[in-house]
């Protein structure tokens, strides 16, 4: 295959009835995802795109969505995803830097673009197209066309003018200079990854496969390609089944999910809540994640309820196409502080932990994770400087260029690699990945602050990050904290919103006259102690039923040592009586 | 009694809000979801402090994103699960 849409086409041609996506009730075919992937390129090419145009969508995940990156690629266009929660100046400066042909919407992200995209400024080069017969488009957004234009095309396949080193997608990360920047993504790269996962992982036909991350997330592509590559179902999940952990265990119940994959944080807030029974999910054969690192006390848990499902690890950063390396866990690790590496490369890939001059670290000593192979994206849109500072010709070998991956790594023992932690200011929280520096700018920017800093503290209730905000107001005695956040969330996402907040006289200094961010993270954590130490006390006296239940799992847990048993790691089994009511039905 | 006990609870919520989550609620009835006020992070912040604050404990068969839609409705919970006490 050299381009990521052969695949449809592939599955329309031989098994035309076979659901191709399920999503809220529906099913969409192959023959149909292609044909109408087919009229939209159709469409898009007659209104004027051409090959290597960049063509955005703001649909939530649906198969419109779906159906939209298909076509904007056979209309040999790059395509761009937009997160339609964020807010509309984070949009805007998306659509800016990548100077879009097209952009194309649905009713649910007017709101989002009509500020973006109003017809007065927009230029007149970019035009909308609209994914649903709606009259929200008259509003001042102006559409070239609209869902109902598309049966007047021809559906049958077209032929493309792309090559597999074409761009396929870009997809916009935090920049730490508060500017997104966009990973330019091949369809060779991800084709190279979703050849060797569909053999190492034998996805078949028989398949069910979920799609948990948003659209703008690369492991979302992963999904998409590999149900498409083999026929799979793929079974979008709606964004409100995330909220609630035992919304998510009856989607995997319901839909009979084969594989499922998604972030650390997902998995561990499921542990948590204890929604997942004894040998649940029967059909289940698979279960991955990656974008951060998951609890070894979480992945117990799993393991012991689902012994019928293999676990697997990935790891990779955009910039290198949705995984790098991989990691079957044989066994359910004996102890909960038994770290989980990222393990070994993916055929075509390879990580090196290197030291300030490029040259390879020592078995077991830690150093700069570099990755080199055929998933290295060709480098930050239209960023040169970026771009040169983060994709390096080596002196290992001048042939081949490294990514930095700004990950710290160590490789062990047993030849596999362990992450060890960030070497900047980059965090992973709830698997996206955070520039603490964005979140400053974005702070400074609304000029209602004296002091502001950001930094991210490991939390003992949530696994993962937390992300504080300390500042001095300008106003002295005023908390600014709900102010500061209502201002901030039209800037920023809100997975970068800060959850902890601290409104200081002024802020620690160090000896260099900088924020001294140690002190910080250290009055942060002194603030979490408190607050679970109230908890705490409530729970002291007698440990019986009086003690809610998801208090009680949560804070068993921050009480873990060493070598416990599973019960004292908080991940035992329900106790009785109350375990009923907590199990779903 | 039962308007005062219930505007109470509401009043305790809504600055459960403002004090742990630190967003302003514009009113009872907004749809927090929708809001994007919640999510799954502050839904888990939100839940132990009300656990904590009155003293309840919600179940996992409560976990119904309706019981949680507005702050309505999660006054009703909260009253729901206070009833038997009070009784």
């Amino acid at each position: 295959m050299n381009l990521l849409q052969g695949w449809v086409r592939k599955q329309a041609e031989s098994r035309p009835e076979a659901p191709a996506i399920v999503f809220d009730g529906q099913q969409v075919t192959y023959a149909e995802l292609e044909a109408r992937s087919n009229q939209l390129a159709r469409i898009l090419q007659s209104k004027g795109c051409r090959r290597g145009d960049r063509v955005c969508f703001a649909i939530p995940k649906s198969p419109a969505a779906i159906i939209a990156l298909l076509g904007i690629m056979k209309a040999d266009c790059c395509h761009v995803p937009i997160d339609t929660s964020s807010p509309v100046a984070r949009v805007t400066k998306i659509l800016q830097s990548s100077e879009p042909r097209f952009v194309l919407g649905v009713d649910a992200a007017a709101n989002l673009l009509r500020q973006p995209l109003d017809w007065n400024k927009r230029p007149h080069s970019l035009e909308i197209g609209w994914m649903e017969d709606s009259s929200a488009v008259a509003e001042g957004l102006q559409a070239a066309f609209t869902w109902k234009d598309l049966s007047a095309y021809s559906d049958e396949p077209l032929n493309f003018r792309n090559t597999a080193s074409d761009p396929a997608h870009i997809l916009f990360t935090s920049g730490s200079t508060g500017e997104p920047k966009g990973v330019v993504i091949t369809h060779s790269n991800v084709i190279h990854f979703i050849e060797w996962a569909i053999r190492y992982f034998a996805i078949d036909s028989s398949d069910r496969l979920s799609c948990h991350s948003p659209l703008h997330f690369d492991l979302s592509y992963f999904d998409i390609f590999a149900a498409f590559a083999c026929g799979a179902e793929l079974h979008l999940v709606p964004p409100e089944v995330n909220l609630l952990p035992n919304k998510i265990a009856e989607f995997i119940r319901a839909s009979q999910l084969t594989q499922w994959f998604s972030v650390p944080s997902v998995l561990s807030y499921m542990a948590r809540f204890d929604v997942v029974k004894h040998h649940d999910f029967p059909h289940l054969k698979r279960l991955l994640w990656c974008g951060d690192v998951f609890s070894t006390g979480s992945l117990i848990y799993w393991m012991k309820r689902l012994p019928h499902v293999s676990f697997t690890n990935l790891y990779g950063p955009t910039e290198t196409t949705i995984a790098s390396s991989y990691y079957t866990v044989p066994d359910c690790p004996a102890n909960d502080r038994d770290p989980v590496p990222i393990g070994t490369a993916c055929p075509g890939e390879e990580l090196l932990v290197l030291d300030d001059k490029l040259q390879l670290m020592p078995v077991g000593q830690t150093g700069d994770l570099y990755i080199r192979g055929a998933g290295l994206s060709p480098g930050y849109w239209r960023d040169e400087l970026k771009t040169s500072a983060a994709f390096l010709r080596g002196d290992l070998d001048h042939s081949q260029r490294l990514y930095r991956t700004g990950d710290l790594a160590r490789l062990g023992e047993d030849g596999l690699v362990y992450f060890v932690g960030r070497s900047d200011s980059q965090i992973k929280c709830r698997g996206h990945r955070v520039e603490l520096g964005e979140i400053e700018t974005s702070l400074h920017s609304l000029n209602m602050v004296r002091e502001g800093a950001v930094v991210a503290i490991t939390s003992e209730v949530f696994e993962g990050n937390l992300i504080c905000c300390a500042y001095a107001s300008l106003h002295p005695d005023r908390d600014l904290t709900t102010l500061l956040r209502s201002q901030l969330s039209k800037l920023l996402p809100s997975y970068m919103l800060p959850s902890r907040w601290m409104c200081l006289d002024r802020l620690p200094i160090n000896a260099n006259g900088k924020v001294d961010r140690p002190a910080l993270k250290q009055l942060f954590l002194n603030q979490e102690t408190t607050t679970l130490g109230r908890s705490k006390r409530r729970s002291e006296p007698t440990c019986n039923s009086s003690v809610p239940d998801t208090t009680r799992m949560i804070l068993d847990d921050t009480t873990t040592t060493a070598g416990e048993s599973l019960e004292g790691a908080g991940l035992r089994e329900p106790r009785s009586s109350a375990a009923a009511g907590r199990l779903p039905s | 009694m039962r308007e005062n006990e219930q505007k109470r609870v509401r009043d305790q919520v809504v600055s459960l809000f403002s004090s742990v989550l630190h967003v302003d609620v514009p009113s009872g009835g907004v749809d927090l979801f929708e809001a994007g006020i919640l999510d799954s992070q502050n839904l888990v912040d939100l839940l132990l402090s009300i656990e904590q604050q009155f003293e309840i404990e919600i179940l996992l068969h409560d976990f119904e994103l309706d019981n949680f839609r507005c702050v309505d409705k999660i006054t009703s919970l909260i009253l729901e699960h206070q009833a038997p006490k009070h009784a």
